[in-house]
């Protein structure tokens, strides 16, 4: 480091003019401060020191009336600053010194006992700096702090913002136009968590808008069966529970017949005798594609149908148009034009259990791992199930290298892991891996290498099928919820000239593409690969995709291969955690870390928070062994609080970053971070040593900070708190006619209570941003005893409230509970259940990890990118906020899918209701209403 | 003299009322390496406090030249300022709130002001700085044109101005009296401090007569083993012993070194809900040498070691008692040698041995369970679970690969657990011509009644009665041909990973617990032990004849003795493997009884929701249907039947896939009989049932006493009646388990291990945790155990002030010795019911306010959670043996009455008679009038299925206002638990 020249104080020199005032100074500093004295064998020489043997400053005094003010200088000066001790501040008059001293009352009282003059700042009830002058006239003064730079602030509060209507634009009208149809439904292609919320959410969306639905079973095999076996009319209480279900309850097979045009024509004929006239199909490209050419063919089939007589001309007018809508289900992601298939999270999520399932044993025997997971064409899984545990090396279909190159890498990099002390090995390997020249690359292979060029112990598991299993996480429950309502819409909107569509999700909107593009788009991949024009079939997965796997890249070898910046670009990069705990914490400081360290930045972590950092100098670098399976860990390795910037003491922060020389900072959490940020951000002014890249990743259950429209961990706590109503509500069901008041967390925001309605079928959910009338409880009473009312006995019919911990003061959880008991008067019963802390989730979810981790990155580039651009305001004395310095204090966020930086002054000046902590614009409302449409809640 | 209330030096100010001096001066510190780290300009609009600012000055900038200290080089190839905490000598010489190996480092304030200033400018006198490189400051000087000042000052090597004229100093002392430093060196790189040769050889003197005790573990890894060896160490510590870890199985032993490490009582913090094992097991080729075992026993005695505590499978222990054996030859040997000490072949003549069984097989004889094999099914029916949507949307069928290579428990016992169709294990091979043909009719029959999906388990070391392996191709190729889309999956080694479940990490416990006592205990006389457990109760067997019999099984294999085989394994497995039959194979007609002897057996839920609910139904209803009986379901309790005379007859296709649902499909709750005991009676009679299952907590168990009771008024209760117990609480009389308790504890140490992490993260937060179980203690003291809970507080142990004190002492201790470090996250667990007075939230209370800001609490209540989701395997397998057992349980009454040729006809067919003018039960038969065993509580106790009266349960055996059993099995688990966290050596102290 740059070692700086001046390394301590040795000692004060101060020259008496004569020997009385030498004796009067040698009495003050021994009898009113303490000093003792060292003897020495020159009489006009004494040395003063604190303690004997320390390194204290001492102060050595002289007779020296060649260098001493003149007794009259030093008179004329005491007495002009005792004239001016209420009206002036000494320390702008005189230079001086400053000791510390740990108790300035008692030494305020020691000094006025002796009759030196006193003044006290910043006032005399509790001070934190006392000046006084010595015999000689020096102004000596003295420090109630350890640390010059402390200040320990506490009294100041952000102003008060003016509050806004919380609802953004309506779009509830286009919800309820009503338009009759009868709609088909049927899942199809291979079967993925998801398709029974989905199925659901059609049934229910398209009986809210008065249609009648009908469930197909077993795919267009029941299609061309027909009759009432397959083809079902399906009601309102038929879908209840199916939220929790995984697979698909109408089932789904392959069918020859429906190739053949006579099967499609006998599909045909069912359809319009049930009266169908709409059908959604949720399922694979293959079966998408199945369902186009059914419609493009339609007008003909029922030609064909007249003319034989099967149908009646009548019919044959009703039914001239065949309305489509397809929607992506399959775990392997594989769809062109969406961001998540229905069913992809939750593979992803099966794979990370089971690879944290095997990481236990490899860890024991300091084995290696070959997992298989699925993805014939499509590396996603395979990609983000790498991303999320950390895994050595990935083997994926769109990135094939020759045979030689994938080997050596691995091994390269797998030894030098191992080298540094990692105990187990992970190889991940997509079913469609190959090499460059299209050679399939198998399990088997894969262990060879390892076994023969590392000696390693090495196992190959198959995950197989237990991927496509199981209940759907919440991001599929939800979208997949979402989906089937915008299906409903589709086809209620569609006429014979809109190309059939295929509801999406772009940039976390739910939207409508042309099926047959999409499915076009998707099977260029497979062609690109074919072809070995590998760069196209990359190019043609979204950007997240590529992103990803730069990143998964440049996390694993990390720390193994030379840095990629050149020494001078390299930084020093702070990390620390700031509020309660949520998931993905971890993985961020991993993923930052190990990020860093193969662009040649020096991580830190700040551990426990800032007060640990202001207290303690609680910094340490990362070494890379140390932080190896965070990625997958729960809460907080590095510790964290909700101590705030300001109340930890401002000065000391700044102190200690000055000292390490961070060149950036990176902060981690949720409204208590991104209060921090504000505070660095204000406090720039006084200390240079903030003007560095501040970035905060979002990351709270809550999901309350400006700037972004997810934060890590909700996906985690959804995920947690949806299982935890899963249980509760399979208890209220089976005791029957009970009803759940369930408190969620998540301080004045109603994001987790909100979508938790949506992904468990919570009846009701009460949000803070809405607040609970009277009016609208009781309305939520009623319906609620109508609808026991409706099923007597029959089973599932526990019933969920979800509450937000703050939706109301009075109305808290025991209340609500307590009136809905005495307002069913013996018919149903309420009771409460309050999870607490446990939706903070053990295990983060996949996709906390892997947003984790490139948020991470993000945060880290960030900093390269602005960093030297701040050195320019760092030493600069007459400091001004200009946009430029204020523009690198940002919160990283997600809107709409992008990632995005915005400046921490404009969200918090303008778009942050700070006393309420959450944001201003609420963008979740038309999840509200969708929720209420299929619980069938009637909302004021 | 005052007392001395100044210590250093905390800053130099320097004052100008010239702007461009000021600048000028900032500039000449900043060349000199000074950093300006606050700046302050008085124009600006600014709410920040002015802590150390003058209120009249118009600018000020404070220097900061950082303290030398302690560097790194990094790969960046830069040196940077080590982070304090990772300093040499931080640990020890941090506490002292000062730092070796950092200097002071200097603060200057500059400050602009508009006054006047006093022209004195030897004022405050001179200021003498210390560096340390001299040298260098002086040549910097020169380069930015600074005077350089001779000094007439002792100490001082020259003085210089700065722009503002305040003249500075400098020296090579850091103060008066240290030494003269002239390199920053000093402070850059410091000398490790080396510990004195003295203390330690002290230490170790002080040490020496305590036990040593090396642990390690060995084989295949299995959830579990990390609670054992925490088990140990602790248990270990607190009977005054040190334990040492193993690293890497035996090869620790022989390599030494730093693979033998003590363990002390944190360093094993966390460890319960950790999977595999964190101390390794390898395969040790050199152990197997002679020479190995030689240097694993010189290892040991130069080390002080003369215990084992081995957890492995059956190879690992006996590798491990051979080693006992060949001690004394290998200890004299090394004396030979001249290697050891005449000394310490004195003290070290005897190896101990304690063996734990650590299998997820389950594969080892003489104890009726391995610490892992439990997890591992809970594993499988997990994955299985997932696999069963798939099946039942595509209508295909699975073939499930389950391990066990020898042993095929996990393979029946998964079967049993997820409703398999079909299982191939060792013990029970298949005749070689026919399985295939019997495989298809069981499958086929299966679809017939409806069912759209099928799941066969295969057991690795699958065999035909020839010994042909069967392989799951083999039989995927079977399904095929019935026109089955099939498809395999091998499950692998994700049934050996994750957290060990509830019972793994009890058993893991109180086993290493004895294993501590076992090695205090032995003499060379005695064998080497293994733990065992038998009958729920923690046994010691002979470790080389449990071995031995656990070879005769692959032996008898071999020689095609499978009933030997069979036999070998615990009771329990046969018992199960038939269980297994009667649901899944029997239902071909064959086993249908005479028109005559065929029943109607009712099913009701009573009290609140369990997990295991719907599996024992299942059971109980295919067991029945399998035998020709009728099945009714009563819905939604005793209510329901009273107010809507609700039943419902279950078939096949109703139930077939309850085994892996929570709740109750028929729906239960609270009524009892007794609200109109006539109704009931009324639809007993209408459906003519033969017997009654009732299925429940405390509820169902007081219902069962209420008709048993009102049988003298209503005759038609004269029906052979059973409680199956299932409550989360374990609270009913007669039995030591209920259904749906294991799924609760799953559970809750699933919510715990969350809870605890959300504690650990925020460092420094104690949770106090409210578990159900009314006013029984079980689910609290065993939650207590199984998450390393450092209090847990039940009803029958009462709290007083002086308990709680003690456990905030506790805890006040545990947080000091862990100083901030990871895995610290504290719980309490306390029983909704402990104490009227000491309320969860007052508890939390205390501890807040204990705390004193060092540490904070928090409730957390799980509440109905904590009946579960899905059952666990636990209680799925339970469920089927203990639903069987009261089907058969009601036809051997119905059977006694048909039979009882001392019962009239009238009176076989009204199931009553008059003895001395008193109805009595025909059920009973004339004989037992008074102990009427046909209203009974069905039960484990011990590993004995138990049917006890209800009537002698409720009159002699039951805790009425505390609505539990009197008898508190559960005692010794708090006992181990307070050992482990800590607490007992507080109380004993």
């Amino acid at each position: 480091p740059d070692a700086s020249l001046f390394n301590g104080t040795s000692f004060i020199t101060l020259f008496a003019p004569n020997i009385s005032l030498f004796q009067a100074s040698i009495d003050f500093y021994t009898d009113r401060l303490g000093f003792a004295i060292k003897e020495t064998s020159n009489q006009k020489l004494v040395w003063l020191q604190l303690e004997e043997d320390s390194n204290n400053v001492s102060i050595q005094l002289l007779l020296d009336p060649e260098h001493a003010a003149s007794v009259s200088q030093i008179d004329q000066n005491i007495r002009n600053l005792t004239r001016s001790l209420y009206r002036k501040d000494w320390r702008s008059i005189q230079s001086n010194i400053a000791f510390k001293s740990s108790s300035l009352s008692k030494l305020v009282k020691l000094l006025k006992d002796g009759g030196h003059p006193v003044q006290q700042s910043p006032n005399e009830i509790s001070p934190f700096e006392v000046y006084t002058l010595d015999p000689l006239g020096s102004l000596i003064g003295f420090s109630g702090f350890k640390n010059p730079f402390a200040v320990n602030e506490r009294s100041l509060l952000p102003k008060v913002s003016e509050e806004k209507a919380y609802r953004t634009e309506d779009d509830s009208e286009k919800l309820f136009t009503p338009i009759r149809k009868t709609i088909g439904v049927m899942t199809s292609g291979g079967d993925s968590p998801g398709m029974n919320p989905f199925v659901r959410a059609v049934v229910r969306a398209g009986i809210y808008k008065g249609c009648k639905v009908f469930c197909i079973h077993e795919g267009y095999e029941g299609l061309v069966r027909g009759g009432e076996k397959y083809i079902k009319e399906t009601q309102w209480h038929d879908v209840r529970g199916w939220l929790v279900e995984g697979g698909t309850n109408i089932g789904t097979a392959r069918c020859k017949e429906f190739r053949e045009r006579s099967g499609r024509l006998k599909a045909c004929k069912n359809m319009i005798d049930m009266g169908i006239d709409a059908l959604i199909v949720c399922g694979g490209d293959g079966s998408l594609t199945g369902a186009d050419r059914f419609r493009s063919e339609w007008p003909s089939l029922i030609e064909e149908l007249l003319q034989t007589e099967r149908i009646s001309q009548q019919q044959f007018e009703t039914y001239q148009n065949l309305n489509i809508c397809g929607a992506v289900g399959s775990i392997d992601n594989d769809m062109s034009s969406t961001d998540a298939t229905i069913g992809a999270f939750s593979s992803l999520d099966r794979i990370c259990r089971a690879i944290d399932y095997i990481d236990a044993t490899a860890n024991s025997h300091s084995r290696a791992f070959i997992v298989e997971v699925m993805g014939r064409h499509c590396g996603w899984l395979g990609l983000l199930a790498g991303l999320a545990t950390s895994a050595d090396y990935i083997l994926i279909p769109e990135k094939p290298a020759s045979s030689r190159e994938w080997q050596d890498q691995m091994c390269d990099i797998v030894s030098k892991h191992r080298a540094r002390g990692k105990r187990k090995t992970i190889v991940i390997v997509a079913e469609g891996a190959i090499s460059n020249d299209l050679s399939p690359i198998s399990c088997d292979q894969v262990k060879d290498v390892l076994v023969n060029r590392l000696g390693l112990d090495t196992r190959v598991t198959t995950l197989g099928h237990v991927q496509r299993g199981g209940t759907a996480v919440a991001f599929d429950r939800i979208y997949a919820t979402l989906q089937g309502v915008e299906a409903v819409n589709a086809v209620l909107e569609c006429n014979a000239d809109t190309p059939s569509p295929m509801i999406a999700i772009k940039e976390d909107q739910i939207t409508r593409v042309p099926l047959v593009d999409a499915v076009e788009l998707t099977q260029q991949v497979a062609k690109s690969i074919e072809s070995r024009n590998f760069k196209r079939a990359i190019s043609l997965r979204d950007s997240e995709f590529v992103e990803h796997m730069k990143n998964f890249i440049s996390t694993n070898s990390a720390d193994h291969v030379p840095p990629s910046l050149p020494l001078e670009k390299r930084k020093k990069v702070a990390i620390i955690n700031v509020g309660a705990p949520a998931g993905g914490m971890n993985s961020a400081v991993y993923s930052m870390a190990t990020y860093c360290m193969s662009r040649g930045h020096v991580p830190y972590a700040i551990h426990n928070g800032f007060s640990g950092l202001a207290r303690h100098e609680s910094v340490r670098s990362i070494n890379w062994l140390d932080i190896e399976g965070w990625g997958s860990l729960g809460g907080s390795e590095i510790g964290t609080n909700r101590t705030l910037p300001n109340d930890a003491d401002i000065g000391m922060i700044a102190y200690f970053f000055e000292k390490y020389g961070f060149d950036g900072l990176i902060l981690v959490g949720g409204f208590e971070a991104f209060i921090s940020l504000h505070q660095l951000e204000r406090a720039r002014i006084n200390y240079p040593s903030l003007r560095i890249p501040l970035v905060l990743i979002p990351a709270t259950i809550s999901n309350n900070v400006p700037g972004t429209e997810y934060s890590l961990g909700s996906d985690t706590c959804l995920n947690s708190f949806m299982e935890y109503c899963d249980v509760i509500k399979q208890s209220a069901a089976a005791t029957r006619n009970r009803v759940f008041v369930v408190e969620v967390q998540g301080g004045n925001s109603g994001y987790i209570a909100t979508h938790a309605q949506l992904a468990c079928g919570a009846q009701i959910s009460y949000v803070p941003e809405e607040g609970i009338s009277l009016a609208q409880l009781e309305m939520d009473i009623n319906s609620l005893k109508e609808s026991f009312a409706n099923d007597q006995g029959k089973t599932k019919s526990g019933r969920l409230i979800l509450k937000s911990e703050n939706a109301s003061k009075v109305l808290t959880t025991e209340v609500i509970s307590t009136i809905i008991d005495d307002e069913a008067s013996g018919r149903f019963d309420s009771k409460t259940a309050i999870p607490g802390h446990v939706q903070q989730g053990g295990i983060p979810s996949p996709m906390d990890r892997v947003r984790a981790s490139r948020f991470a990155i993000r945060a880290v580039s960030f900093i390269e990118k602005h960093s030297d651009k701040c050195q320019a305001f760092k030493n600069s004395i007459s400091f001004r906020q200009t946009d430029e310095i204020t523009s690198t204090a940002v919160v990283l966020g997600i809107h709409k899918s992008q990632l995005r930086f915005t400046p921490i002054r404009q969200l918090y000046d303008f778009e942050s209701d700070v006393p309420r902590r959450m944001r201003k614009n609420i963008f979740w409302s038309n999840v509200r209403e969708i929720s209420d449409m299929l619980s069938g809640r009637t909302s004021l | 003299m005052p007392e001395p209330s100044i210590s250093a030096l905390s800053f130099t100010s320097f004052v100008t009322n010239d702007d461009k001096l000021f600048e000028e001066t900032f500039n000449f510190y900043t060349k000199l390496g000074f950093h300006a780290t606050r700046s302050y300009v008085k124009d600006n609009r600014s709410d920040f406090e002015l802590t150390g600012i003058s209120t009249d000055s118009i600018k000020e900038i404070w220097l900061e030249s950082f303290p030398l200290s302690e560097v790194v080089e990094t790969s960046a190839g830069r040196e940077l300022r080590k982070p304090l905490q990772e300093s040499v000598g931080y640990q020890s010489e941090a506490l002292l709130g000062y730092s070796p190996y950092q200097s002071d480092g200097v603060v200057i304030k500059l400050r602009l002001s508009n006054h006047d200033l006093q022209k004195n400018k030897d004022l405050p006198g001179e200021v003498t700085f210390f560096t340390a490189s001299i040298d260098k400051l002086r040549a910097k000087l020169i380069e930015i044109g600074a005077e350089i000042i001779p000094s007439e000052i002792d100490l001082v090597e020259f003085s210089t101005k700065d722009p503002m004229g305040d003249v500075i100093s400098f020296s090579s002392y850091p103060s008066l009296s240290s030494k003269k430093i002239t390199s920053p060196d000093f402070f850059l790189h410091p000398k490790k401090e080396v510990r004195s040769q003295e203390s330690i050889v002290e230490q170790v003197k002080s040490e020496e007569g305590k036990k040593k005790i090396a642990i390690i573990t060995s084989g295949g890894d299995a959830p579990g083993m990390n609670a054992a060896v925490r088990a140990v160490t602790r248990a270990g510590i607190f009977y005054g012993c040190k334990v040492y870890a193993c690293y890497e199985g035996y090869t620790g032993l022989v390599k030494g070194g730093d693979m033998l490490k003590e363990l002390q009582w944190q360093d094993v913090r966390g460890l319960l809900s950790i999977g595999g094992t964190i101390i390794g097991t390898a395969r040790s080729k050199e152990f197997r040498e002679r020479w190995g075992r030689l240097q694993a026993c010189y290892n040991m005695v130069s080390n002080g070691i003369d215990a084992l505590v081995v957890c492995g499978g059956d190879g690992s222990l006996t590798g491990a008692d051979l080693f006992r054996n060949e001690w004394p030859e290998l200890i004299k040997e090394l004396l030979g040698e001249g290697k050891i000490t005449k000394e310490q072949y004195e003290t070290h003549r005897n190896l101990t041995i304690v063996g734990l069984v650590g299998s997820i097989d389950n594969d080892m004889c003489g104890t009726d369970s391995t610490i892992g094999a439990y997890s591992s099914l809970e594993r499988i029916i997990e994955l299985v679970d997932y696999i069963d949507a798939t099946a039942a949307s595509h209508s295909r069928a699975f073939v499930v690969e389950v391990m066990g290579r020898h042993c095929g428990w996990l393979g029946l016992m998964s079967g049993i657990a997820t409703g398999a169709d079909y299982i191939f294990i060792p013990e029970r091979p298949p005749s070689e011509t026919n399985w295939k043909d019997d495989l298809k009719k069981v499958c086929l029959r299966h679809r017939e009644k409806g069912r759209r999906k099928t799941t066969v388990i295969v057991a690795e070391g699958a065999i035909d009665d020839q010994l042909n392996p069967i392989t799951s191709e083999e039989v995927k190729d079977v399904l095929v041909e019935i026109g089955l889309d099939t498809r395999i999956t091998r499950l692998g080694h994700v049934q050996r990973g994750g957290a060990p479940c509830a019972f793994d990490r009890f058993l893991a416990t109180v086993q290493g617990v004895d294993a501590v006592r076992a090695v205090l205990e032995s003499t060379p006389a005695i064998p080497s032990p293994v733990i065992s457990i038998l009958e729920n109760k923690i046994v010691r067997q002979p470790l080389v004849e449990s071995v031995a019999q656990t070879k005769t099984v692959s032996d008898a294999i071999e020689a095609k003795d499978f009933d030997k085989a069979l036999k070998l394994r615990d009771q329990e497995f046969a018992t199960s493997y038939e269980s297994f039959l009667s649901v899944s194979k029997y239902d071909d007609g064959s086993y249908l009884v005479p028109e005559s002897s065929r029943l109607n057996i009712a099913i009701i839920h009573v009290g609140a929701p369990t997990s295991a609910l719907n599996p024992a139904t299942r059971v109980a209803t295919l067991n029945s249907l399998a035998k020709g009986h009728r099945v009714f379901a009563i819905r939604n309790g005793f209510a329901g039947l009273i107010r809507h005379g609700a039943v419902r007859e279950l078939n096949w296709i109703d139930v077939e896939d309850w085994h892996n649902t929570g709740g109750s499909e028929i729906g239960t709750n609270r009524s009892l009989p007794s609200d109109d005991m006539g109704t009931v009676a009324y639809y007993f009679q209408q459906y003519k049932f033969d017997g009654l299952i009732i299925i429940g907590g405390f509820e169902a168990f007081t219902a069962l006493y209420q008709l048993d009771a009102a049988r003298a008024q209503y005759p038609i209760f004269n029906i052979p009646m059973c409680c199956l117990p299932a409550t989360v609480s374990n609270n009913v009389p007669g039995t030591e388990y209920s259904l749906g308790s294991d799924t609760c504890l799953n559970t809750l140490s699933g919510y715990c291990d969350a809870v605890k992490q959300s504690a650990s993260a925020s460092r420094r937060r104690t949770f106090v945790v409210e578990v159900q179980g009314g006013y029984s203690g079980y689910l609290a003291s065993y939650a207590g155990l199984i998450t390393g809970a450092l209090a847990v507080y039940t009803p029958e142990n009462p709290i007083n002030l002086q308990t709680v004190q003690e456990d905030i002492e506790l805890l006040t201790r545990t947080y000091e010795e862990d100083d901030g470090k990871n895995r610290s996250g504290k719980i309490f667990i306390h029983n909704e019911k402990a104490s009227k007075v000491y309320t969860t939230d007052l508890i939390a209370a205390i501890i807040g306010e204990a705390g004193k800001g060092r540490f904070e609490s928090r409730t957390a209540v799980p509440g109905h959670v904590q009946q579960g989701k899905s059952p666990s395997s636990i209680d799925r397998v339970n469920a089927c043996r203990l639903a069987i057992k009261c089907c058969n349980f009601i036809e051997d009454a119905n059977f006694q009455v048909k039979h009882n040729a001392n019962l009239s006809a009238d009176e076989r067919h009204l199931r009553f008679f008059y003895d001395d003018g008193v109805k009595t039960s025909a059920v009973s038969g004339k004989s037992s009038v008074i102990d009427d065993n046909t209203s009974v509580v069905i039960g484990i106790q011990g590993s004995e299925v138990t049917f006890t009266p209800v009537k002698q349960l409720w009159e002699k055996e039951t805790h009425h206002k505390w609505r539990k059993g009197k008898n508190v099995h559960w005692e010794q688990l708090n006992i181990v638990s307070d050992l482990l966290s800590g607490r007992l050596s507080i109380r004993t102290t």
